[in-house]
């Protein structure tokens, strides 16, 4: 067993999981209920925060890399020399089921009263995204488990126990199309409902409520690939991996992930070109498009989600695509990442905008002119345009928890499950 | 929609009294006194040490010198037919009871807030921990909140049996500016504004259907101010 990876899964599992426990007060039984004094009193107008970012961004990433790797498992599976990624399948796999448990961490403690969350489940409804997210969250877990399982179970079809028998028949050719296809058509529907969170707030639907749903499926593919660029050609090094014969060059794979990333990134460019014309063409919508032009959030949407997140990856996956370069890879996927996370902010943000515009000027009575009166008083006013976002110390606690918690249970998973081409399962699932 | 719900505290008093409770709010009768806040203060226990409350008055100074005129608005929850609180709920905590009333259902609030960025009036906010705490020290045994969620106003839901009670700001408001009655008598008070076009809701864009309506009597707006 190699020692510093066992090292460094105990050190991030024990750092991890003590911060997110002192995010608990230590207690973490009150903590589900809401009776701990940590969690400060919310009268902010922006009540949702680095927390709900932080949900929206491991949950895309998560669904992202299951979703992409998927397409190629299910697309590839009579000629499986043409997938680029047949060799790290499994892996790519774990990563995506890892990213997912900051998420569901952060989904939690942004709530005040985690416990209660199995209300989503006993008395379910139909109408709430969030319940929907409870549900969907759950079954892309089970989906991504199940790939998992059956690609484990490639590996032990030499084995006649009862449970070798049943992982080999997930891993039957019909079974595997059917698992991955269900895991697809789950991650596809959770980012998409993920996005409509935001779409549906204050009743305003127009804009928002398709155009943040297909706004996160393309988001899941950008950060998805971004996330397998920046896995890869680091494990390839710490691996010495070698070149398999048998099936598309190291090289290759990463002209591919360039190639993707560029088109990914194109898409993402043309919803927030989208995005802007949509809102900056329409007399009610313009004074949020100002938001994100000239306003407070100008710097988070055009530095951070124009530049950072779109003109330079399309250039560095553009380069990746005609080179091949590692390092460029790695770069353009940690340019990728910083813009999804701006992009997600803004989404984040923007719609809730909207809200308080509302909740601040609300007086439009039938057939009367006040609604053009009141607005024009606030738009000249500070109270609406700058929104006081602010990030508490809690927030910044279970994120920082659940991130560090994620790189030792991702190595935990290196150290516990084949995950490589070459490695079988010798006690059940483990190594 | 209409559900019976596991808190004792809302289900006191949950008859058929009436199916469609409404409540008109006469602009121009508001003296911004702000009795109506303290009484429903003291009646549904609003954290008022941070500045919340069920129900408030707007002071809103509307124009230009010299043709300024100043308006007090009173708000409060909208009690929609069609609230987008309710819908987004995830938990089922939010529901609407006997009369139209929306509650919510303390013990079953995750206090997600997705109803608070929902309500396009404003009108809900989160009882916090230690807003529990503070409670008990301002109103001892008689404190009504037990576990922290998100609150609102009820049109005092449950503070007496269904059909004897009016709401506290009701009762308090010296200019009678507040009316509350039942949508389904076409005597009611309430009903003749809403019926005879003299009561109108806010932001009929959103067809939420708000069972508050306001009445402005006088010539309001287009003040010499703005720029529309």
């Amino acid at each position: 067993m190699n020692k510093f990876l066992l090292a460094w899964t105990i050190i991030f599992i024990i750092i991890g999981g003590g911060i997110l426990l002192y995010g608990m007060s230590f207690n973490p039984m009150s903590w589900a209920n809401g009776l701990v004094t940590f969690i400060e009193p919310n009268d902010e107008p922006i009540p949702w925060g680095l927390l709900v970012i932080g949900y929206m961004f491991f949950g895309v990433i998560g669904t992202g890399v299951s979703t992409y790797n998927s397409l190629y498992e299910l697309f590839n599976k009579n000629h499986p020399e043409k997938n680029p990624f047949k060799n790290i399948s499994l892996r790519n796999e774990w990563i995506a089921l890892t990213v997912l448990i900051p998420g569901w961490i952060m989904v939690f403690a942004s709530t005040y009263k985690p416990g209660e969350a199995v209300y989503i489940y006993t008395s379910f409804r139909d109408t709430s995204r969030i319940a929907w997210n409870g549900l969907l969250y759950a079954l892309v877990g089970i989906g991504i488990i199940l790939e998992i399982l059956a690609l484990i179970g490639e590996k032990r079809r030499e084995y006649k126990d009862p449970i070798s028998r049943l992982l080999a028949w997930l891993s039957s050719k019909s079974v595997l199309i059917l698992i991955v296809g269900y895991a697809i058509l789950m991650e596809l529907i959770l980012d998409a409902n993920l996005g409509s969170v935001f779409g549906y707030l204050s009743t305003w639907v127009y804009e928002f409520g398709p155009f943040m749903s297909m706004l996160f499926v393309i988001l899941s593919f950008y950060s998805g690939i971004a996330m397998l660029s920046f896995m890869t050609p680091l494990y390839n090094r710490f691996r010495k991996v070698k070149e398999d014969p048998n099936s598309l060059s190291i090289h290759e794979m990463y002209k591919i992930l360039g190639r993707d990333g560029v088109l990914a990134t194109i898409a993402v460019g043309f919803s927030l070109l989208w995005w802007l014309w949509l809102t900056a063409t329409n007399q009610q919508t313009s004074a949020w498009a100002e938001l994100m032009i000239s306003g407070p959030y100008s710097v988070v949407f055009l530095i951070g989600g124009v530049l950072v997140g779109v003109i330079i990856p399309i250039i560095l996956y553009g380069l990746v695509y005609k080179r091949g370069s590692s390092h460029m890879l790695v770069t353009s996927s940690i340019f990728t990442l910083l813009g999804m996370f701006s992009i997600i902010t803004i989404a984040d943000i923007i719609p809730q905008s909207i809200t308080w515009y509302y909740s601040v000027s609300p007086i439009s009575p039938s057939n009367s002119n006040w609604v053009y009166e009141l607005r024009s008083i606030f738009n000249n006013g500070p109270s609406w345009t700058h929104l006081p976002f602010n990030i508490s110390f809690y927030d910044i606690v279970f994120f920082i928890g659940s991130v560090l918690l994620l790189l030792g249970i991702y190595t935990l998973g290196v150290i516990l499950l084949p995950l490589e081409e070459d490695e079988k399962p010798r006690h059940l699932i483990f190594k | 929609m209409s559900t019976q719900v596991s808190n004792p505290y809302i289900q006191f008093g949950n008859t058929q009294a009436c199916k469609h409770w409404g409540f008109v709010v006469k602009v121009d009768q508001c003296l911004g006194c702000d009795a109506c806040v303290a009484a429903c203060t003291i009646e549904n226990q609003t954290p008022f040490w941070r500045g919340l409350f069920r129900t408030h008055v707007e002071d809103l100074e509307l124009g230009e010198y010299p043709n300024t005129q100043r308006v007090f608005v009173p708000r409060l929850c909208m009690q929609c037919e069609n609230p987008p609180c309710y819908y987004v709920c995830p938990t089922g905590a939010t529901q609407i009871v006997a009369g139209g009333i929306v509650v919510v259902d303390e013990y079953k609030c995750m206090g997600c807030l997705y109803c608070v960025e929902a309500c396009p009036y404003g009108a809900r906010y989160f009882y916090t921990y230690e807003d529990i705490e503070k409670s008990k020290e301002y109103f001892g045994l008689n404190s009504i909140h037990v576990v922290p969620h998100v609150d609102k106003c009820t049109f005092c839901y449950g503070t007496a049996p269904e059909g004897t009670y009016t709401p506290a700001c009701v009762r308090t408001c010296p200019g009678h500016a507040r009316v509350f009655g039942c949508l389904d008598d076409p005597n009611s008070e309430v009903s003749i504004l809403v019926n005879t076009g003299q009561a109108v809701v806010l932001n009929p864009e959103l067809n939420v259907q708000p069972k508050v309506f306001y009445v402005f009597n006088r010539q309001l707006g287009r003040g010499g101010g703005g720029n529309s």
